[in-house]
């Protein structure tokens, strides 16, 4: 009798297990959302996290997203605190993270499978399905939902070029937003020089482009090029477009000197160089739109990414922020309800009422989001942002991406500095991501 | 020839002033900068060319942080001094205790034992950081003050290092002395020994104030409600994230309202930290 009684607990401890925590099959209590520090952001989130809880009240489940704000402006050390939170079990179950972490978050096994939660987004036709495909889906498994995504494009700083053209007999054209007809490298590079003047601390530049790994698909794509990879999965670094695509950096870094380089914006980033009035055109991307039309007192213009000649189209490298949740969470339930309502096209609206957190993947919140930006200075060039998104290459992140971009970007300033050619840095790509594969990095 | 080595003598002393006026200026040049740009209105702390001298100045930015997150950072000073304060105090009792008894006390395995401990200076932080996280999560301190005082004031073997040298060289006669008048081990430790280990007690003090005062890193992995807040966390908070730049006027406004606290301790206690830096024989 004994024995049978001690089976049944058994049996029912076993079948309480499998139910996990939390009531029924939605999962209920507090659900901890790790977010980033940034205090412009902050209403974006708030506002997605409580339109979520809303419609989770008024659906009946017992279940509240509470955000855990990590006080940090570095993915890095983002990353750390949750990296820490997953081992000691503690701190948010849910949360945002960059893109780039996500391929090691997988491989580390941190992150629950969210497969049903995307199947159900996907059959649904209300979200751009190929938004879901990338570096979060691995052996057929999605880890992370994309909280949206975001583009490059090239700002610029209209008066500065009208100012130049009133003063010059040579007039210069604003930068094409036509991304099937961009601006050509050449004209860019000269444009550039031309807008570059002064010298020392009151040196103005003409350009800011970073020549990272994380935007050299972009520029090798516009000049007929692979994005860092071929079909077979091999690097091609070192080919033409790139020698091509650094080159022409080479020229304005070191020939023209009509780009900052790295110690020019150590002190003050390119990003506040450009909003204080001190480089005339800007690569960035659409994350860096608050900042432009809040705190800017000049006309700004936006452009297409350059590309290499005429009839090459213009690519833009595509950045997909991922919402995830961890493994070692007691109320894995929970935390997917909590998701799926943060997906959710009314909590999604409520985020991109805030011209936060980028492209919106709903696609019938994405003129929500356009609209917010036609109330602001940059109204004229709101369908070149929303093209920008149609011809995208994403960054072929991985395990060992990080470590090869570190070790590259340790290298840059050799290169800048004229240590070494911009072929041979191109070659130092390649031979570096080689060992980053081989894992002898 | 007199005059001529009175002469060598004095470019000599010129020589040496202005280079120590010149490494005094570049040593305080990032304070001067800090202090200068918390007082800049935001707008123009990247005007090209930059004012390194300019009158026109604002206390917007103190007025920023004084209003942030409705006036946290009091919270964020009160927590900060409470960790401090205590952690502080902590490991001055333990490692003078400890410094006491490997520098006086004879028994079996000092030296081995204290050689061990000094070994656990090589020991990276970085490498025992997840393992004693786990180990303060499943014991629940994570979220808490715990994990950021406790064990600071257990073991902190450079203070034990630094009070040892110091011990050592205080003549054993007086422990001898102390003992002829009836002198317990305890007693001799609070009578004798820490009476004069003043100059490198506030030495050490100073060392493990700053320290933990300014323990981003470890704040930033075990605390993380409002509540909690520390000034390097808030200081961190007034930044914005990446992607939209950084709020500089408040950052600076901040770390001057932060180097407060240790300037004025600095100034009361200079003597004795001077003199425990130049008698411990450490930097």
């Amino acid at each position: 009798m004994k024995k049978q009684l001690s089976m049944l607990a058994l049996a029912a401890a076993a079948l309480v297990s499998c139910g996990g925590s939390g009531g029924g099959d939605t999962g209920s209590g507090v659900v901890k959302f790790s977010i980033m520090n940034s205090n412009n952001e902050r209403p974006g989130w708030d506002a997605q996290i409580e339109k979520a809880n809303e419609l989770m009240k008024a659906d009946g489940i017992d279940i509240t997203i509470e955000k855990e704000v990590i006080k940090t402006d570095s993915w890095d050390e983002y990353y750390t605190k949750v990296a820490a939170n997953i081992a000691g079990r503690t701190g948010g179950t849910i949360g945002r993270i960059a893109e780039s972490h996500i391929p090691n978050m997988v491989q580390k096994g941190q992150l629950q499978d969210l497969t049903s939660i995307v199947d159900d987004l996907k059959s649904s036709d209300k979200y751009v399905n190929e938004s879901f495909e990338g570096v979060a889906k691995k052996d057929g498994k999605y880890y992370g939902l994309p909280s949206g995504t975001q583009h490059m494009v090239l700002y610029y700083n209209k008066d500065i070029i009208d100012s130049y053209n009133n003063s010059h007999s040579d007039k210069i054209e604003y930068p094409s937003g036509d991304w099937e007809h961009a601006s050509t490298f050449e004209e860019i590079a000269e444009t550039a020089k031309k807008l570059t003047s002064g010298e020392g601390a009151a040196k103005k530049f003409g350009l800011s482009a970073g020549p990272y790994l994380s935007y050299a698909g972009m520029y090798s794509k516009n000049s007929g090029g692979v994005n860092i990879f071929d079909e077979a999965g091999q690097p091609k670094i070192n080919t033409q477009p790139f020698y091509d695509v650094y080159s022409w950096f080479d020229k304005m870094l070191k020939v023209d000197k009509s780009m900052p380089n790295t110690s020019d914006t150590q002190v003050s980033t390119a990003i506040n160089r450009f909003l204080s009035g001190n480089i005339a055109m800007f690569v960035d991307g659409i994350w860096q739109l608050h900042e432009i039309v809040n705190y800017t007192e000049f006309n700004v213009g936006v452009a297409a990414i350059p590309v290499k000649a005429d009839g090459y189209s213009s690519y833009s490298t595509n950045f997909k922020d991922c919402f995830f949740a961890v493994k070692t969470s007691s109320h894995s339930k929970a935390d997917q309800t909590a998701l799926k309502y943060l997906m959710k096209a009314e909590s999604i609206k409520a985020l991109a009422e805030k011209s936060v957190g980028g492209f919106p993947i709903c696609k019938e919140v994405q003129e929500t989001y356009l609209d917010t930006l036609r109330e602001t200075k940059i109204v004229d060039y709101v369908d070149v942002i929303s093209n920008g998104k149609n011809k995208t290459v994403g960054v072929p992140y991985s395990t060992y991406y990080n470590q090869v971009d570190q070790r590259i970007n340790q290298k840059m300033s050799t290169w800048i500095t004229g240590g070494i050619t911009s072929n041979e840095f191109v070659d130092f790509m390649q031979e570096t991501m080689i060992k980053g594969m081989e894992g002898k990095l | 020839m007199k005059t001529k080595l009175h002469r060598d003598e004095r470019i000599r002393v010129i020589v040496f002033s202005i280079l120590l006026v010149v490494t005094a200026l570049l040593s305080m040049f990032p304070f001067y900068w800090m202090i200068l740009n918390s007082f800049k209105n935001p707008s123009i702390i990247f005007k090209v060319p930059t004012d390194f001298f300019t009158f026109n100045l604002t206390w917007d930015s103190f007025a920023a942080v004084f209003k942030y997150e409705n006036g946290i950072i009091w919270r964020a000073y009160a927590n900060s001094l409470f960790i401090a304060v205590t952690s502080t105090i902590g490991t001055l009792f333990t490692s003078s205790l400890a410094a006491f008894a490997f520098a006086k006390l004879k028994f079996r395995g000092n030296k081995l034992i204290y050689s061990i401990f000094i070994a656990t200076l090589m020991i990276p932080g970085q490498v025992t950081l997840l393992p004693l996280y786990v180990i303060f999560a499943k014991i629940g301190w994570v979220n808490t003050f715990l994990p950021l005082i406790i064990p600071g004031c257990l073991i902190n073997t450079y203070g034990v290092f630094m009070l040892r040298s110091f011990i050592v060289s205080i003549p054993d006669d007086l422990i001898a002395a102390s003992k002829v008048d009836g002198c317990g081990t305890l007693r001799q430790y609070f009578h004798v020994i820490l009476p004069l280990c003043k100059p490198a007690l506030i030495t050490l003090g100073l060392f493990s104030f700053i320290g933990s005062w300014n323990n981003y890193f470890g704040q930033f992995i075990y605390l993380s409600s409002e509540d909690l807040t520390t000034i390097p966390l808030l200081i961190a908070s007034l930044k914005e994230s990446n992607m939209t730049g950084v709020e500089w006027g408040r950052v600076m406004a901040a770390s001057t309202l932060s180097v407060i606290p240790f300037a004025v301790v600095y100034l009361f206690c200079q003597k004795y930290f001077v003199q425990g830096i130049a008698t411990t024989g450490l930097k």
